[in-house]
């Protein structure tokens, strides 16, 4: 397992959102994670890049546990993390984004090719300012972010939120593209069903802070009835 | 044309002085959203330490160099002991620096007395300028100043450093979980702002009566520079040049107590048109 949490307690004051979640992402395998609005997807993908403190439980990373750890600690063990409305900065040249993506890494300074090779308009757009650029480069850019970092693993939240339909097609068959060639492990949270159906080996359901189902995707897409028992479409 | 000459020059001299006190209060708030209250003691520090290199037989060079490093490591000590605990607690900062700055200045009285020392200048003479003559220390201290910005601004814009400081500025959870240390960054930061308050300090020691008071002189203009200029290194620029201009316009030309009253009126009415100052920038 690359990342495995067990009973990890976590929330905001006084409201644990995450009751106890237990949860195995295998290696080189993109995990899906599915659930209604606010059962704590977000807060589970913040909980993991320590942007929230694990009140309980234990978050283990390729063996050794991160919970605890500061969020610049974890990203230079190897996670990297697209959030929910991406957060680019807005302001910066695209380069100067993808930059910011490799400074607390080895590679300091070094924009690597695969960015580029994925997304080739990043490297046309170089001098462009971020914010200047469409929702669907937008999110090209925060993913090619995180990739210059060269993590092991990819937090993917919503990546198809707030973009055209046939952008997200793209972006989907370019992220399938990456996690086959550079065997990174990624754990999505996305309500596009399509689109998890697509990309993702398995798929876990939360329901209010806890894992409720683990499937194969291929069991998900063989019966969609499991599907829309667990989202309630 | 002499009088316009030498006007021009004292305006430009106050200005500049004003923004090597404002810069580091400008990058040190951007940063860490701290306002540094202590800064016109770090000032008052780096202006000691010229008067004890040169009580114990150094030279006034020697003190202009050692200043910044001595106030850029007791930058350190305080972010360190004090800043770093009361960061994400706005008011606090203000409440911790205000007494970090009654500290110090109480310290130095203990130290040195409540009276003022005079720091030998070095470059006592002209030089002769469009006809007119100007005081050659006085031309040495603008051309630290634009040294001061140039590097800072080469610093902000040409280096990895300051890519991470801009990416922490613009957004300091998104900079940390791509994996920029940010306490790092906010130590090195408050160094570096310290440092040049110390650098500004030992520089106009020789201008001006080196006393515990000393801080607050300067610290209100650069205040006011940000206010009405609207914070970052353009706006500081700006808003301390106006600052810097009227004063010492006015006070050459009147009294200085008159130019105070100016610079005020002029800094209330900048801020009732421009809420935000005059280069107010969006989205902040």
């Amino acid at each position: 397992m690359m990342l495995a949490l067990d009973d990890v307690r976590s929330g905001y004051g006084d409201s644990m959102v995450l009751k106890g979640v237990t949860l195995s992402v295998a290696a080189g395998q993109v995990t899906a994670l599915l659930g209604r609005n606010g059962m704590g997807k977000s807060t589970l993908m913040r909980t993991i890049m320590g942007l929230l403190p694990a009140r309980h439980g234990v978050i283990a990373f390729n063996g050794a546990a991160i919970n605890g750890l500061r969020p610049d600690q974890i990203s230079n063990r190897g996670i990297a993390f697209v959030p929910q409305g991406r957060e680019i900065f807005m302001d910066f040249t695209v380069e100067e984004n993808l930059l910011l993506g490799t400074l607390g890494k080895p590679t300091a300074g070094y924009i690597p090719n695969l960015v580029f090779e994925h997304f080739p308009i990043l490297d046309e757009r170089r001098r462009q300012i971020a914010g200047t650029m469409s929702g669907g480069q937008q999110q090209q850019l925060a993913i090619g972010r995180a990739l210059a970092g060269r993590p092991k693993m990819l937090l993917l939240d919503e990546p198809s939120e707030g973009i055209q339909p046939s952008i997200v097609e793209q972006i989907a068959a370019t992220l399938k593209a990456i996690a086959d060639k550079e065997k990174l492990t990624i754990l999505l949270v996305e309500q596009n069903v399509e689109m998890v159906l697509d990309m993702a080996g398995a798929c876990a359901f939360i329901e209010n802070g806890r894992i409720v189902a683990t499937h194969e995707a291929n069991a998900l897409r063989a019966d969609e009835r499991l599907i829309h028992r667990y989202l309630g479409l | 044309m002499d009088l316009i000459l030498t006007l021009g020059l004292d305006a430009l001299n106050f200005s500049l002085a004003i923004v090597l006190v404002a810069m580091g209060l400008v990058i040190i708030f951007g940063l860490m959203n701290v306002i540094n209250m202590a800064h016109g003691e770090l000032f008052l520090l780096g202006a000691f330490t010229l008067v004890v290199v040169q009580q114990a037989g150094g030279g006034f060079w020697l003190g202009l160099f050692l200043a910044p490093v001595v106030v850029g490591l007791v930058g350190l000590l305080l972010e360190e002991l004090i800043i770093r605990h009361v960061y994400r607690r706005f008011l606090d900062t203000i409440l911790a620096t205000w007494g970090i700055s009654i500290a110090i200045k109480q310290a130095v009285i203990l130290g040195f007395g409540p009276a003022s020392y005079t720091v030998d200048a070095p470059l006592q003479f002209g030089i002769d300028l469009f006809g007119a003559t100007y005081p050659a220390y006085r031309l040495f201290i603008m051309g630290v100043a634009v040294l001061v910005i140039l590097l800072t601004m080469f610093v902000f814009f040409r280096t990895r450093f300051g890519l991470a400081a801009r990416g922490v500025i613009a957004n300091r959870s998104m900079a940390a979980c791509l994996g920029i240390n940010t306490r790092r960054l906010d130590r090195a930061t408050f160094a570096f702002g310290a440092a040049l308050a110390g650098l500004a300090g030992a520089v106009m020691a020789p201008q001006m009566s080196v006393d515990p008071q000393m801080g607050l002189g300067f610290l209100i203009p650069a205040f006011l520079a940000i206010l009405t200029g609207g914070g970052g290194l353009t706006g500081t620029l700006l808003g301390a040049s106006l600052v810097g201009g009227i004063d010492s316009t006015f006070a050459k030309l009147w009294s200085p107590v008159l130019a105070q009253v100016v610079v005020f009126a002029m800094a209330i009415l900048v801020i009732r048109i421009f809420p935000n100052g005059l280069l107010a920038r969006r989205g902040r």
